[in-house]
């Protein structure tokens, strides 16, 4: 008695939300990969997750770029282990990322050798335990931080961080003063700190970050260190811990 | 990482450095305290009352000419300080007249106005022009100082509109989607390198001028809007209305630009299902009035390293000041409403 193993055909998933460029691909690919399924092709990002829970494709092409969620998240919260190939328009995801494991990318507008070289590399490892995505992640880029939204009123200003004279922790909120405006905002004296520019803003103390350029008088009080903010006549302490940024002076 | 802390002042102010003449006047107090013990009169006594008391209303007209603050113009200051002068004389004159009447007689008639003329005039235009020229110096090198913040401004706009101009994933995926194209819909694909081209030819402009039409902008928003029409598909409408006398007015170039392209990039692309965007401009009341509305995603976080809109809001303050606003809103129906109001011009921009 003999069994049959039926080697089944490999299955992809695209998802691409331009209809054009997902034609071309579907085209392509039919042309370089004829044994090769396309078992769904979807257009967001939201759909590719649910395609790879449900129909557990060996294979899934993911544009970077995507409504609902990037290819990126697409990956990284894919429930069922798939060869991934990203797809993107302009190398700025930090590629490099994509080097770890066994992902592919491809730059659009398509280059029709490179997809065969990748096609090749599927078929290799198509044998092979997918690549484990749920740690990736793209590298942040370390721009600091330009500008915040302030919601005053029903308003949202744009307010740009070189304006701003001090950040102070408020309950449960952050206040921004600038010598025009205050508001608030969301996001934490601790998160901030970590996107500003550390030249420009200096953390005096666990809820106060001040712009070094509105600094206007520095005074050493009972052994500590106290100073005042241009336009201000309040003395803010500096706390024993960031007491070093003031050394150099 | 340290910073030198130095305490910046202004050019000393020129009203901080003229004082009111405090001790001229105690001094006319005091001698007229001491002619109402001296009965002998003496002549050194009214010489030196009218003297004084001419230097003292002299020079307080020349503080009151220098501190009030409404006295802006230098022709108005001077027109207080020449009637203060007279004041001075004439009181100079009454005083040792009231108090003297046999002395200031025996006076030569001319003596005395001369003496108080020399005296007032040696002791306060001195200073009085002193502290003019300063105002003008003041003035041109504060003139000086917002000019250059203009000429940084606008080189910056263009800078940045160089810069700015295509982003790469606009132009690759546009590429990648017209070369598709060739071979799926020909037809589209002409269309398609129509538009693309549309778009390039207004997005590079005189790069010499400062300022582009509202008209010209427009044309290339719809140009990028229609190539995305075709990209996105019929999940993605668009429409632009604009009254034909707004057309000529002059904006700051890639302002209208930067509020679409930001719809598109934070609202209409991460945003799935269907989704449009909608540019209207109107004038009202001499204020040009630009909106780009969006049914996309809506705002996201509250921090940004972005530039494009904060360039646009850095280039209307320093091109309009308190006249020219750009305003965000979060509309009901989701999405984000993004506008700029400028003073309508079809001339010059400011």
């Amino acid at each position: 008695m003999t069994t049959n193993i039926i080697k089944q055909n490999p299955q992809t998933l695209i998802a691409e939300d331009e209809a054009i460029l997902q034609q071309e691909l579907q085209t392509a690919l039919a042309q370089l990969w004829p044994e090769l399924d396309i078992i769904s092709t979807v257009d967001d990002g939201i759909k590719a997750a649910q395609a790879i829970a449900e129909l557990r494709p060996d294979i899934a092409f993911l544009d970077v770029r995507m409504p609902g969620l990037s290819g990126i998240d697409v990956a990284r919260l894919a429930q069922h282990p798939c060869h991934i190939v990203f797809l993107t328009a302009h190398n700025d995801y930090a590629v490099d990322a994509f080097d770890q494991g066994a992902v592919d990318y491809l730059l659009k507008p398509l280059d029709m050798g490179r997809l065969a070289l990748a096609v090749q590399r599927l078929r290799q490892r198509l044998s092979q335990q997918p690549a484990d995505l749920s740690a990736l992640q793209v590298k942040k880029t370390q721009e600091s931080l330009r500008w915040i939204q302030a919601s005053v009123g029903n308003q949202i200003r744009f307010i740009n961080v070189s304006d701003v004279l001090c950040f102070r922790a408020d309950s449960k909120y952050t206040r921004v003063i600038t010598g025009k405006i205050e508001a608030y905002i969301r996001t934490t004296i601790k998160d901030l700190a970590a996107q500003l520019d550390t030249d420009k803003f200096w953390q005096i103390s666990r809820s106060n970050i001040v712009n070094v350029a509105a600094i206007d008088a520095v005074q050493r009080s009972d052994g500590g260190l106290a100073l005042r903010l241009q336009a201000s006549d309040d003395w803010l302490t500096v706390s024993q811990a960031y007491q070093y940024q003031f050394r150099q002076m | 990482m340290h910073k030198n802390l130095t305490m910046s002042h202004e050019l000393s102010d020129s009203k901080a450095s003229i004082s009111w003449p405090l001790l001229p006047m105690l001094a006319v107090l005091g001698l007229l305290g001491y002619t109402r013990f001296v009965s002998t009169s003496s002549a050194w006594l009214a010489d030196s009352l009218a003297i004084l008391l001419a230097y003292t209303l002299a020079q307080t007209g020349l503080c009151l000419s220098q501190k009030t603050a409404w006295l802006t113009h230098a022709s108005l200051r001077w027109v207080v300080l020449v009637v203060f002068m007279l004041l001075a004389l004439l009181a100079g004159i009454w005083i040792e007249a009231v108090f003297w009447p046999p002395l200031s007689a025996s006076h030569a008639v001319w003596l005395l106005p001369a003496v108080l003329v020399i005296f007032i005039f040696a002791t306060i235009l001195p200073a009085a022009m002193d502290l003019e020229i300063r105002h003008r110096t003041h003035a041109s090198l504060a003139a000086e100082a917002s000019k250059h913040k203009m000429e940084r401004q606008i080189l910056e706009a263009r800078l940045a509109a160089l810069q700015g101009q295509i982003e790469p994933h606009f132009l690759f995926n546009t590429l990648a989607n017209t070369r598709a194209l060739i071979h799926q819909d020909a037809a589209t694909a002409e269309q398609m390198l129509n538009h693309l081209i549309a778009y390039l030819r207004a997005a590079m402009p005189d790069m010499r001028l400062s300022t582009t039409t509202l008209g010209q902008e427009l044309t290339r928003a719809a140009a990028y809007l229609q190539i995305f029409q075709i990209r996105l598909g019929p999940r993605f409408q668009f429409s632009v209305k604009a009254p034909d006398e707004v057309l000529a007015c002059l904006i700051p170039p890639l302002a209208v630009m930067s509020l679409v392209e930001n719809a598109i990039k934070h609202g209409i692309e991460p945003q799935p299902g269907d989704v449009r965007i909608d540019i209207t401009a109107s004038n009202k009341a001499g204020q040009l009035q630009i909106t780009v509305s969006d049914n996309g995603r809506g705002f996201q976080g509250e921090l940004g390293s972005g530039v494009g809109l904060l360039n646009v809001q850095e280039r209307l303050l320093a091109l309009f000041g308190e006249q020219a606003e750009l305003q965000l809103q979060p509309r009901d129906s989701g999405g984000v409403s993004a506008s700029i109001s400028l003073p309508a011009r079809t001339g010059e921009l400011a």
